[in-house]
């Protein structure tokens, strides 16, 4: 029957098309690709739609990506993923632009021209320069800081809500009040990248957000581990952006916090243990330590230092160079960190940096030394409602062999301690402390 | 005038052409058509009228396979299950034949979704009461694949 | 081996509000295993479906033609399956990872043989 040969006809001809895309099926994504899109895409749509209408920037990429989960998941990732992703996201603000004639005016402010005529690129350097807008955008004085986090987070990281939201172990309202008060203030800011001016005052604000953004991933008070490394290798990317940036002509400030954050990443394996625990520096497997990472930051420092202007972020990379460099825990160069610390201490003092500081002192001056210390900045400062104090001071009682005072000390730590990891890392301290009868 | 004329023409037929290769170009879009009826109408007919209705329809989809247009159409049988999933347990509902069930579907190529629309429009089936056909565009993003 | 349709019914998308770290995960899984089906030879096509489209039907002597309205449930895909009989074809759409990210449901229909038109 001539149906069935037509039929037969398109079942070889399905045949090759399903050899020819079980091909294209064995393509991966790379980790985090969609999340990093995200980001890149938001820019550069803004860049044509206005800062204003940053809400309907977001939607077109949610879109885009929807549709890219539709088609790849049942056709394969294309060769290309990148530009499916740039091509259908064009089309679609396209067509925003088109049916929304309102910002047709917008347009007409800056550049007289039909929408056919509109060229939405997405080169590397628009992608870069779009994103510097946008990080800028988001870091000024008159935004407070955890809402800067949140807002950078939400647009140029792909972040959604219920993952910033776990980040900073607060609600979701939280951060949606935070991100509604943001986009509002967003839209006051206006920003001349041109001014050198511009760029100087507020390059110290965003590099400040950044850390932020870094120690929220990389401080141990936090709950998931999976969520502290992303946070912190979207720190480095965004500050990558800044030291590719053709704008900024003083960067040795980025090059100095790039430095401190691949020598903090790169002892990430080592810090926890299998059973999920903290692995404190002395304990830590020096074979998991990254040493690609460390020479990564070493180069970075060599560059920040070529500008000798000293920064918080060039000692704090030096200090973690200096415990990264070192073969052992005891080969540690303890005096030249403690100095170090103390030229921290000129440019910024705070007791959390003064309780750092004293472990240095006791490796250098011995523990006794170093208790007195702590006693006087308790009296002095608030550090005493910080569990971390107790913990540390407890170490130095220890060394004293002051059992009583160091077990008290531990104690208070667990008191004061909210965070699950912590308090288990304490109680097994303290059980090697109290003596078994 | 007369070379005015000729020219004009000259110019129309040209553009005659060009609209053809062009329509022609046009990428052909690919549609699901869901055939659904009250129960299966076809068990329904008399054994006379059921072989007539497999005719008609027969033809009408030869029909569209020689134009090009038909991929692939198919009768479903009127059983089957709805598989759901809650909390990691599945869960499994027979069919219900008495309720708007699909009963057939056709895999579709056509310009745009007038076309498909006409295309459905002139299936025998229609002859008789009972039937719905939802017309679905499959995916398909432009210019890239 | 015969021949089933499988038809993808959601109420809604559910991972509409899925992070795009989330969807990426959702494309590698759900991607994964319509690609080794179609390995296996057990999936000879799977396509998504627009949202839009229409209804055409025949009442009182006129053909109407109204656009699809998305009620409660639809169809957002389908899967055309070979598999040795309706078991195996039920087991696998269990085998759908979909089902882990969110409230899809599959209906499973075997194609009928009828002669003359197949």
């Amino acid at each position: 029957m001539q149906i069935n040969h037509i039929c037969g006809a398109y079942n070889v001809a399905s045949n090759y098309e399903m050899n020819k895309r079980n091909k294209k099926n064995s393509r991966e994504l790379t980790e985090h690709f969609f999340r990093n899109e995200y980001g890149k895409i938001v820019a550069v749509i803004t860049k044509h739609i206005g800062n204003h209408n940053i809400n309907a920037a977001e939607d077109i990429v949610q879109e885009t990506l929807l549709k890219a989960v539709e088609y790849w998941q049942h056709n394969g990732i294309p060769e290309n993923p990148t530009a499916w992703l740039y091509t259908t996201a064009k089309n679609k603000t396209l067509n925003h632009l088109k049916k929304n004639k309102i910002h047709l005016d917008y347009l007409l402010k800056i550049e007289n021209h039909a929408i056919e005529n509109i060229e939405i690129e997405f080169s590397d350097e628009i992608i870069n320069d779009e994103q510097l807008r946008i990080m800028f955008c988001c870091c000024q004085p008159n935004i407070s800081e955890d809402t800067q986090v949140s807002l950078i987070l939400k647009f140029l990281c792909g972040f959604s809500i219920t993952e910033i939201s776990n980040a900073f172990l607060t609600s979701s309202e939280t951060i949606n009040k935070r991100l509604v008060r943001g986009r509002k203030e967003l839209r006051q800011n206006s920003l001349n990248l041109k001014s050198i001016e511009f760029v100087n005052n507020n390059l110290d604000t965003l590099l400040k957000t950044i850390y932020l953004l870094f120690n929220e991933g990389y401080s141990p008070t936090q709950k998931e581990q999976i969520t502290n490394n992303d946070l912190c290798l979207e720190a480095i990317r965004l500050t990558t952006i800044l030291t590719n940036s053709s704008i900024i002509e003083n960067k040795s400030n980025a090059y100095a916090l790039l430095a401190l954050m691949y020598l903090n990443i790169a002892r990430f394996d080592a810090r926890v243990d299998l059973d999920n625990s903290i692995v404190e520096l002395e304990k830590q497997d020096r074979k998991l330590w990254n040493q690609e990472f460390i020479n990564q930051g070493i180069c970075f420092l060599n560059i920040a230092v070529e500008n000798s202007k000293t920064s918080k972020y060039l000692i704090l990379a030096t200090i973690s160079a200096n415990y990264c460099i070192a073969k052992s825990y005891a080969e540690t160069n303890w005096k030249e960190i403690l100095e170090l610390y103390d030229k921290l201490i000129q440019i910024e003092n705070s007791p959390l940096i003064q309780l750092n500081k004293s472990v240095v002192l006791s490796k250098v001056s011995g523990s006794k030394k170093a208790i007195d210390e702590l006693l006087i900045l308790e009296q002095i400062s608030e550090i005493g409602k910080n569990h971390l104090f107790h913990s540390t001071i407890s170490e130095f009682y220890k060394n004293e062999n002051r059992i009583d005072k160091a077990i008290n000390s531990i104690k208070t730590a667990i008191k004061l301690s909210k965070n699950k990891r912590d308090i288990h890392l304490l109680e097994k301290k303290l059980n090697l402390l109290v003596p078994i009868s | 005038m007369k070379n005015l004329m000729l020219c004009t023409l000259g110019l129309l037929f040209t553009l005659n052409c060009l609209s053809q290769t062009n329509s022609e170009k046009k990428a052909q879009n690919e549609f699901m058509y869901f055939v659904y009826s009250d129960g299966n109408r076809v068990t329904d007919l008399s054994s006379k009228q059921q072989q007539l209705h497999i005719q008609k329809i027969g033809a009408y989809i030869q029909n569209l396979a020689k134009t090009g247009k038909l991929k692939d159409a198919e009768p479903l049988e009127m059983e089957g299950v709805l598989i759901g999933s809650k909390k990691g347990v599945f869960t499994e509902v027979t069919l219900n034949k008495d309720k708007r069930v699909i009963s057939g579907y056709y895999h579709i190529l056509a310009n745009d979704m007038a076309e498909a629309t006409a295309i459905a429009k002139a299936d025998p089936r229609f002859e008789e009461d009972g039937w719905e056909i939802v017309i679905r565009p499959i995916k398909k993003v432009n210019g890239i694949n | 081996m015969k021949e089933f349709m499988l038809f993808i019914k959601s109420e809604g998308n559910p991972i509409v509000n899925f992070s795009p770290e989330q969807q990426q995960e959702h494309i590698q899984k759900v991607g994964g295993f319509i690609k080794k089906m179609m390995e296996s030879g057990h999936m000879k096509s799977a396509q998504p479906l627009e949202t839009e489209g229409s209804i055409v039907s025949f009442k009182n002597g006129k053909h109407i033609d109204e656009p699809f309205n998305e009620t409660k449930e639809i169809i957002s895909g389908y899967y055309h399956l070979m598999a040795k009989d309706l078991s195996e074809a039920i087991e696998i759409a269990k085998a759908d990872p979909r089902f882990e990210d969110g409230d899809w449901r599959i209906e499973v229909r075997p194609v009928m043989n009828v002669d003359g038109i197949n």
